[in-house]
């Protein structure tokens, strides 16, 4: 079995280790160091720069430097702040592309040159060559962020044999030497650009995932960011950065911090002051957004704090005192500061490269995933297939029949998330089931979605009559049609109301969707019976309710459709006499 | 259909005590996962995994037991036993007038109309708070309910399949319920 290599590809640090005589161990680079910046410089000519020396160029160079990549990987235009240093570019609803100079990149190749640059560390160290690897990715990632990361890995030239969760991958660093206990463990993972909670079981080497929560948007980078907003020294924005960070990091010891800028700005010094107290009133409402998080996965759990056994701290975030305080008061015991958090998800994910390469014995990883597995029904709703924390790999079969007779085909799309009304999920793609002739409810075929231990989704379509089996191809959600995505961005905007009011009109079009093909054919039966103004009345109410579903209003289709109930009630009299009429 | 219990080399019984089947489930893991190199075998991970989730709360053990030792009992129409009653038209009323606070607390996004809602705020929160606890107190009694029943598993009586079919009901009741009353205390507090 040849060698696996772990990799913490971070959004702010990187880093490659691989397993040695039965221990994790962190590869340094040529320079000795083991953390690699994950930033890439491309300079006017010669190949691009990766890590340190890249992360120098940031300030010297913005427009040629990419960093904080992994927030853009597998995502779309217009899903994600384009408050960086770099150009964005790409159609709303494309995936996004970074331009340096008059070059295009996908987030996934700038990943891969960083790492190349880590796979060549570990060659270089090891005296091997380096093509097999585990790559962890956040806990929250959905299906399209993890498939962009493996695409990295392969445009590394690795074959990336698993994709970890970081949050498991530190409980494995924790738990290691740890395996003949049993013990509950939360693990609260900050770092640069994501936020994790898991909950996890160890019982005797298996690693449990209980429950898994967090936010892929949600980091040090915003308080960062948020530290420049409230810095009024007159200085260009994205000058503050370099002072701003290195504030923020002495602040996690100091009381009180001042930073000179000799060179700000011309003939005068300037001198940066920030207190502890100054620099939590700007974090607070950032970190605050870890607590829902905690409390659902805690939920998810059915665990009370008391239940866990210890906390571990993870991401260089968690070093900041607010955040140990937080934690503290939501799970309720001090964090466990055991684990260097810079280094805890590298070593884990070193350890899962040993599972599988067979180096680590008597150690196996139950983990789940994040989110819960679905396809949108008639009427829009999300009909869960695979729940948020179900163990991983998993299988889930559904039967599709045709509705109508004759049916060829049938659209299903596959979506991720947790809300109710399926467009407010991530649309994971779609794909078309395809039916023999056959009477209404007669042509069958299986479907099964299989989530892989990668958190990765396959579909396959199997046919009940002849047993043909094939895998389907599920089309990405990022090649749908721009209007379709821009329609979705468009909404998205009105997110807050858009729940209760999603709802309301989705409830109410089946409700008119009911009624109208019900006024039609009872206007046919005994229309004639009506006067002619209760006839207009009924037309009148009836166009209004077309009116109101065309025009996608909530509100005004509900009443619409109360205001046709009441019209028809003439209608509905007639009808039933003239069922007892029959009858009679 | 798949036996579960077999999976996990279970008894075929109401009662199974939870620690020694997640025990169970750890260790066949611990040989049947698709990474253990040598003895991983996806196949009957997946019905490891897929019976464990199926046999760890009661709601869905004894559906499964109904499913395989008396399957026409599962699609009979079912209605609230008469001792839940009550707990379910408090439940209900609970939910109603819950929805209608947190519309009226989303609505209020200034501080003071927010502030002026904490009030009702306590009140719905104790309310829930004796619903849950009375809810837990029938979930306890239902679990003295199922080990009574299983103490005379067998030789089983004559009406063993009817009482597994009436506790099976009762769990599957209060545990949508719990959930529910669950959700919303979560978002209360």
């Amino acid at each position: 079995m040849s060698l696996i290599v772990g990799i913490d590809l971070g959004t702010t640090n990187s880093l490659i280790g691989a397993m040695d005589a039965g221990f994790p161990v962190l590869l340094a680079d040529a320079d000795g160091e083991r953390l690699t910046p994950s930033v890439v410089h491309f300079p006017e000519s010669g190949e691009p720069l990766v890590g340190r020396p890249a992360a120098r160029m940031r300030a010297l160079d913005p427009a040629h430097t990419v960093y904080s990549v992994k927030r853009f990987i597998g995502r779309r235009v217009g899903e994600e702040a384009d408050d960086v240093g770099y150009p964005l570019t790409g159609a709303p609803g494309t995936p996004v592309r970074v331009r340096v100079g008059d070059r295009e990149y996908s987030p996934e190749e700038i990943s891969s040159i960083i790492l190349r640059k880590l796979r060549a560390d570990a060659a270089r160290a090891l005296e091997t060559e380096i093509v097999r690897a585990v790559i962890t990715v956040p806990a929250y990632f959905n299906d399209a962020q993890r498939q962009a990361t493996k695409a990295a890995g392969e445009l590394a030239g690795l074959s990336v044999e698993r994709i970890v969760n970081e949050p498991t991958a530190a409980a494995l660093a924790y738990g290691l030497d740890k395996l003949r206990d049993r013990a509950r463990i939360g693990v609260f993972d900050l770092g640069g650009g994501t936020f994790d909670i898991s909950i996890l079981e160890l019982n005797q080497g298996v690693f449990q995932v209980l429950s898994t929560n967090g936010n892929t948007r949600l980091g040090g980078d915003d308080i960062d960011a948020a530290l420049v907003a409230a810095c009024t020294l007159p200085v260009p924005d994205w000058q503050k950065r370099d002072f701003v960070v290195a504030a923020k990091h002495r602040l996690s010891t100091e009381e009180a911090v001042e930073i000179p800028l000799p060179f700000a700005s011309a003939g005068e010094s300037l001198i940066y002051r920030l207190t502890r107290a100054e620099l939590e009133t700007v974090a607070r409402p950032i970190v605050e957004k870890t607590r829902w998080h905690c409390r659902r996965a805690l939920a998810d759990a059915k665990l009370e704090p008391a239940d866990l056994d210890e906390i571990i701290l993870v991401g260089g975030q968690t070093r900041m005192p607010l955040v140990r305080s937080l934690v503290a008061e939501v799970l309720g015991r001090e964090p466990n500061t055991s684990q260097n958090p810079d280094e805890a998800v590298a070593l884990g994910a070193t350890i899962q490269a040993g599972i599988l390469s067979g180096a680590v014995q008597n150690v196996v990883l139950l983990d789940v995933t994040p989110l819960s597995l679905g396809i949108e029904t008639f009427g829009g709703l999300m009909n869960v297939i695979i729940p948020r924390n179900s163990t991983i790999p998993i299988k889930a079969g559904e039967m599709f029949t045709n509705a109508v007779s004759g049916q060829q085909a049938m659209l299903i799309k596959v979506l991720q998330g947790e809300r109710e009304i399926a467009k407010d999920n991530w649309p994971l793609g779609e794909f078309s089931l395809d039916f023999e002739r056959a009477p209404k409810g007669h042509a069958r075929v299986g479907v099964q979605f299989e989530i892989d231990a990668s958190g990765i989704l396959h579909v396959l379509a199997r046919d009940t009559k002849t047993g043909a089996e094939k895998v389907v191809q599920v089309s990405s959600a990022v090649d749908v049609s721009d209007e379709a995505v821009e329609k979705m961005l468009e909404e998205s905007l009105e997110h807050a109301f858009e729940d209760m009011s999603g709802r309301v009109f989705t409830e109410a079009k089946l409700k008119s969707d009911e009624l109208l093909p019900a006024v039609r054919a009872a206007l046919g039966r005994v229309g004639s019976q009506l006067t002619a103004e209760e006839q207009a009345q009924i037309t009148a109410a009836a166009a209004e309710v077309e009116a109101a579903l065309a025009a996608g209003e909530p509100h005004r289709l509900k009443r619409a459709n109360a205001a046709l109930d009441d019209a028809t009630q003439r209608l509905a009299t007639l009808l039933i006499e003239q069922a007892m009429a029959a009858k009679g | 259909m798949p036996d579960h219990f077999a999976a996990l080399d279970q008894p075929r019984r109401p009662w199974l005590d939870a620690d020694a089947l997640k025990e169970c489930f750890h260790r066949a893991s611990a040989s049947l996962h698709p990474d253990v190199p040598g003895t991983g075998d996806a196949a009957r991970f997946a019905e490891a995994s897929a019976a464990y989730s199926a046999l760890r709360d009661p709601v869905g053990r004894l559906r499964h037991l109904l499913e395989l030792e008396a399957p026409e009992m599962l699609g009979r129409a079912s209605e609230i036993p008469p001792d839940f009653t009550d707990l379910f038209m408090r439940l209900a009323e609970l939910r109603q007038s819950l929805n209608a606070f947190q519309k009226k607390e989303g609505a209020a996004t200034q501080g003071l109309a927010r502030a002026l809602l904490i009030g009702e705020r306590q009140l719905m929160l104790a309310r829930v708070m004796a619903l849950k606890s009375d809810l837990d107190s029938s979930y306890e009694a239902s679990m003295v309910a199922l080990q009574a029943l299983d103490a005379e598993w067998e030789p089983r009586a004559a009406d063993s399949i009817e009482r597994l079919a009436a506790v099976q009901q009762r769990f599957a009741y209060l545990s949508k319920w719990r959930t529910q009353l669950g959700e919303s205390l979560f978002k209360l507090q």
